[in-house]
């Protein structure tokens, strides 16, 4: 065995690159020294020219690698150039104080600098001594011709950001089956996190939960479809994906066995997100690439901790894993050209739906007419476009009564849907107020020749009034 | 006392593996010793996690100082160059997570490596050994800065500071990571907040580097792209400054966007100020401070490759929330631009779907809440009742035992920790062996030939996991699986998959098979083998070369037919059995050295000329297989030994030679005519003969 032949090279540029660190003690030595020295001896003396000479021959070899050279003191700490140098003699640290007690905590030194100019710092140091500057410094360095020197004293930067306090959970009355579900949902997803895994017992009687009763109460449906005003990445989140993916799978068309499997997958879709640090899960604003990384590690996660996981059905972990792959090959993680699974298709879309119509620290949550927008904006390179267009019309947006304006602003009120095309329902025009109906019927669903729709819903009409229905709910089937 | 010897043993252990990786390649002997020595060492101390704190002059464990050895230093010195802060190993480290620690730090040592340090432990799957790096502060210059600004910027901070005290908040940086640099006559306030260093830096594209260098020590190389990537935080802290001042701020983000080059502008507005905006993660504050010209421009860019895009071009004008009057105005320009590009000479593919059906005509209504989202088509029509049932389909189609297989190689492909992929190798031997139970040959040499190509895509970067892989295919292959193959290949049905499945376990099926040519007696059946083998020899033969030449002749001759189509790379191989007694064997080896056709091949055939009477028969029968035969041939003719040695080797090469053109023999034959003369050897005589008609 030999060692490598490059070794001996890379072991002289690290020396070599250690030597044009330099040290930041040197220079803040050499500062205070002239400081002192410019007290005590006449301008020009050959002490204070030798001082001069020390602090120029030191920052030379530094402004030829960079063009500038910054020496901060932070915490009591020299940085030269943002590299820390922590100091362990007593003398570094003296030197470090008696710079600090000029009130100065950063010295830049630009490319140009001359022995004149430190000179002329020399004078002002000692003056800024005697009399701490009350009025900003740049005038006076101007002044003196001192123009690639500039003193600063730091700050520290909050870098705390408020975001919207959203509550952890819902604040208002839920539906009982509902309630029910989301504790039975924490209490299994905390035995996840504790590193167990939940009984197969555990599981069924929760989808069994969702299934049979969630999903057959109107409330908690119109509960999960409306504007959720609370920030909760996991069992909310996991319970609400599970009843919107229902949403869809019903409307598809697919048995109770392939629901129960659905479910069960959506229900744990981001059981990866239990191991993501906290901080990130609620981190106000955009992530930064490293937090990216960690993020998007959590349907991997996910996906392992399921894949070993007898009592769960194979596709929980498959739904796991792709529930943020795009139809195009996009998302993540990448998995090549494979196309996820249309289950996992299914999940995405109600996930998408779940996450824009829940709140965010760093966003107010969509309405679910925004939401579906999105959704349509998805549809096709990021989401199927017929999953998307199956869950829009699982929802009805203008329940029967709700008074709508069309887009020939005409005022109506909604008398019947059309099946096949919840958007466009039968409505009855009335006048202006939209209070006295007129005994004509428009079904909006009506298109011209060339298979345009003649009119559109453009919005409702008296969201405020108590007899109007102000959130979504689910087709009847 | 005992203990705190046994940490510095460890620690010590350390500093030596890392001198061995230093200076030895990480595969060697060396450094696999210093690694397990290491790793007893720690297994010795009984702690539940050591902990390694570097400063200048020292090495702090778990707050004590370790003893200041050359070693040690040097490990300390090696921190400290690094910017490791501080290094957490906890027990349940194992070889390879010590390894790799020292190799990514070496490597960063030499400046090898681009990423942190903490990151390229995770990638590779290392979780026992955490290494938190030194924070290297962001002084952030704002310039010239005055003392009215700086007491007015000092009561607002005062009210931010209440409601961040007050409130739910996140951080966009650590403490102690910014910095902010006043001038020191100033009065200083006692911090800055994020949003008071907005209002004091007011330049968006420096305070978008500022924030790149808070979040991601580093700065973009490209102004733009730091404006782009922070843009959603840059438009939300200049929102929460104090109004008057977020105008300004909004009127400067403004003109920051509008400088930027075309291509640049235009992507930054269509993929996060307008997608930002539709969807609320943007407000339109930036945009109402753009001339209604540029604003018309930005706005119709929602009409690239967007669904329905004219509808968000009007979602996206309400919510700037213009005064009417401007908004007509900029409404009426649109409609301008769309009726003047209505009609492209040549629509790019992004044009958007139903563009020119004329949906909704612009110029109607004014801002309505629904419109946006009603105008898409999303009736379930016929073509979506067909795509549902194909859906319905799919998943009645699904086989759970594949999508977890199917799992298990994506997570395969994905995991950097071997510990982690160890567990996920039993779910996809399991679901192998069902396939093989069901006989679902197809299946089984797909989900294998998926897992070869996944060994193979991770072998540069994780070859442990590729040897996890591999170990399990190699796993799947015994005496009954081969003879379930003999079986299938020799229906006609099932050839193709018995070839896919030989072809997807490769080498590994080689041992196995040869062990039953060994054992079977039938002829027949071993031709069968032999002819199943060839199918898929490229693939099979580098699990054949360790058994060949093998101790019984037929076994020998069979896999000198399989080596034979594999291809080249087994030259060498066959050509050691070239010579042996057995003709049978050697008949074999040279025909397959003949199909592999490659120099070396033709150089050990042309070698077998020159052999013992039988095998240079083979030789020649084969020699003329290569392209350049007769070229060499010509050459062998012209040495005149040789052709005195083989005279009616020499006569048939002649004559074969002359078979395709005699231009060129004339040279060749005429020296030759003269063996005519030797008339005490008749064969020199008959070869002179020929020879000398050639030559005329």
């Amino acid at each position: 065995l030999s060692a490598p032949a490059t070794r001996p090279r890379r072991t002289l540029d690290a020396l070599a690159r250690d030597q044009r660190i330099g040290d930041p003690i040197v220079i803040l030595r050499a500062l205070t020294g002239l400081r002192q020295l410019t007290s005590l001896y006449p301008e020009g003396h050959q002490i204070i020219r030798q001082t001069v000479e020390t602090l120029h021959a030191a920052l030379r070899p530094l402004l030829e690698a960079e063009p500038t050279v910054r020496v901060d003191v932070i915490r009591g700490d020299a940085h030269l150039n943002d590299v820390a140098y922590r100091l362990e003699t007593r003398l570094s640290q003296g030197v470090i104080d008696e710079f600090l007690a000029l009130g100065i905590d950063s010295v830049h030194f630009t490319r140009g600098v001359t022995k004149d100019e430190l000179s002329k710092l020399g004078t002002l140091l000692a003056e800024l001594r005697n009399h701490p500057p009350t009025a900003p410094v740049a005038p006076r360095l101007e002044a003196l011709g001192i123009r690639h020197v500039s003193l600063g004293r730091l700050v520290v930067l909050d870098g705390r950001w408020r975001g919207n306090e959203w509550p952890d959970e819902p604040t208002r009355q839920l539906d009982p089956d509902y309630a029910e579900s989301l504790a039975r949902a924490e209490e299994m997803l905390d035995t996840f996190a504790s590193g167990r895994t939940p009984s197969a017992g555990v599981v069924r009687s929760l989808l069994a939960l969702l299934m049979s009763r969630v999903m057959r109460s109107h409330a908690a449906v119109e509960q999960i479809l409306a504007v959720k005003e609370y920030e909760n990445h996991t069992y909310c989140h996991s319970v609400n994906v599970a009843v919107l993916s229902l949403l869809i799978g019903r409307q598809v068309g697919l048995d109770d066995p392939a629901l129960a499997v659905l479910a069960e997958g959506a229900l744990l879709h981001d059981v990866g997100k239990m191991r993501i640090p906290i901080e990130i899960l609620r981190k106000p604003g955009k992530l930064d690439l490293r937090e990216r990384r960690i993020m998007e590690r959590h349907p991997v996660i996910g996906a392992e901790m399921l894949t070993g996981t007898p009592a769960l059905h194979p596709l929980s972990a498959t739904l796991a894993l792709e529930h943020h792959r795009h139809t195009n090959g996009g998302g993540y993680p990448d998995l090549g050209d494979a196309r996820p699974h249309v289950l996992s298709e299914i999940v995405a879309v109600a996930d998408v739906y779940e996450a824009v119509t829940g709140a965010r620290s760093y966003r107010d949550p969509a309405r679910p007419e925004e939401a579906c927008l999105i959704l349509a904006r998805a549809s096709g390179n990021q989401l199927n476009r017929t999953l998307v267009k199956a869950f829009v019309n699982a929802v009805t947006f203008f329940p029967v009564g709700t008074t709508v304006v069309t887009s020939r602003d005409e005022i109506g009120t909604v008398i019947r849907q059309t099946p096949g095309d919840p958007l466009h329902p039968v409505i009855t025009l009335s006048d202006d107020q939209g209070l006295r109906p007129f005994p004509v019927e428009i079904d909006t669903s009506r298109r011209d020749a060339a298979g345009a729709y003649l009119r559109h819903i453009v919005r409702r009409l008296h969201p405020d009034r108590a007899d109007a229905r102000p959130e979504p709910v689910a087709v009847k089937r | 006392v005992a203990t705190r010897v046994l940490v510095d043993r460890f620690v010590t252990a350390l500093a030596k593996a890392l001198e061995r990786h230093r200076a030895y390649p990480p595969e060697s002997s060396l450094c696999r010793q210093s690694i397990e020595a290491c790793q007893r060492a720690l297994h010795a101390t009984g702690r539940e996690q050591i902990e390694l704190r570097p400063l200048p002059k020292a090495l702090l464990v778990d707050d004590r100082k370790a003893p200041w050895t050359p070693l040690v230093a040097r490990m300390g010195r090696l921190f400290n160059h690094v910017g490791v802060g501080g290094v957490a190993i906890l027990a349940q480290a194992s070889a390879r997570d010590l390894a790799w620690f020292c190799r990514e730090l070496l490597a960063r040592e030499a400046s090898d490596a681009d990423d942190a340090l903490p990151d390229s432990l995770a990638a590779r799957g290392v979780r026992n050994v955490q290494v938190t790096m030194l924070v290297r502060p962001a002084v952030l210059g704002v310039g010239t800065v005055t003392a009215d600004r700086l007491e007015q910027l000092e009561l607002d901070e005062r009210q931010r500071r209440e409601a961040l005290d007050s409130q739910a908040c996140g951080r966009v940086c650590g403490l102690d990571k910014g910095w902010v640099r006043l001038d020191p006559g100033l009065p200083a306030p006692a911090q800055v907040s994020i949003v008071g260093l907005a209002e004091l830096v007011g330049d968006p594209v420096e305070l978008a580097r500022m924030l790149a260098w808070l979040t991601e020590s580093g700065s973009p190389d490209d102004p733009a792209d730091a404006l782009a990537d922070r843009f959603e935080v840059i438009s939300g802290l200049f929102r929460s400054a104090e109004p008057g001042v977020a105008r300004t701020l909004f009127a400067r983000l403004a003109q920051a966007v509008l400088a930027l080059p075309e291509e640049r502008r235009a992507r930054l507005l269509r993929d996060t100020v307008l997608s930002g905006l539709i969807e609320g993660y943007v407000d339109g504050s930036m945009l109402r401070h753009f001339p209604d010209e540029e604003l018309a421009d930005a706005l119709t860019l929602l009409l690239d490759g967007r669904v329905a895009g004219r509808e968000l071009m009007l979602l996206a004008l309400d919510r700037i929330d213009l005064p009417s009057k401007r908004q007509a105005q900029v409404k009426s320009m649109i409609a301008d631009r769309l009726s003047g590009a209505a009609r492209p000479a040549d629509p790019s593919p992004g044009w958007i779907e139903g563009y020119e059906d004329g949906r909704i005509t612009l110029a109607e209504g004014t801002a309505r809440e629904l419109r946006d989202f009603t105008v898409f088509d999303l009736a379930v029509n016929d073509e979506v009742q067909a795509a549902l049932a194909f859906v319905r389909s799919t998943v009645q189609d699904t086989q759970p035992d594949i999508e977890r297989l199917r799992c298990v190689v994506h997570l395969l492909g994905l995991e950097a920790n071997p510990d982690v992929a160890g567990r996920l190798i039993p779910v996809g031997a399991e679901v192998l062996a069902l396939l093989r139970r069901r006989t679902d040959w197809i299946a089984l040499a797909e989900w294998i030939g998926n897992l070869g190509g996944t060994a193979a895509r991770v072998r540069a970067d994780r070859p442990e996991i590729a040897a996890l892989i591999d170990e399990l295919i190699a796993r799947q292959i015994d005496e009954a699986l081969v003879r379930d193959l003999l079986a299938l290949a020799g229906e006609e049905a099932g050839r193709s998959a018995a070839r896919k499945m030989l072809d997807a376990l490769g080498a590994p099926a080689g041992p196995p098979l040869v062990q039953l040519l060994e054992q079977e007696s039938q002829r027949s059946r071993r031709h069968a083998i032999t002819k199943m083998m060839i199918a898929s020899a490229p693939r099979l033969a580098p699990g054949l070369v360790a058994h060949f030449p093998h101790r019984r002749w037929f076994v020998t001759r069979n896999l000198a037919m399989v080596l034979g189509h594999a291809g080249p790379g087994y030259e060498a191989s066959l050509a050691a059995v070239v010579h042996v007694d057995d003709i049978r064997v050697a008949r074999e080896a040279l025909r397959g050295l003949g199909r592999i056709g490659s120099p070396m091949a033709r150089d050990v055939v042309v070698g077998a000329l020159d052999a013992r009477r039988e095998i240079a028969r083979v030789a020649e029968e084969v020699f003329w297989s290569f392209p350049d035969a007769r070229r060499i041939a010509v050459a062998m003719l012209g040495d005149e030994a040789f052709a005195g040695r083989r005279p009616m080797l020499a006569r048939r090469l002649l004559v074969r030679a002359a078979d395709t053109a005699r231009a060129d023999l004339a040279d060749v034959a005429r020296p030759l005519s003269t063996f005519r003369f030797h008339l005490w050897r008749p064969s020199h005589v008959w070869l002179g003969f020929t020879a000398a008609r050639l030559a005329r």
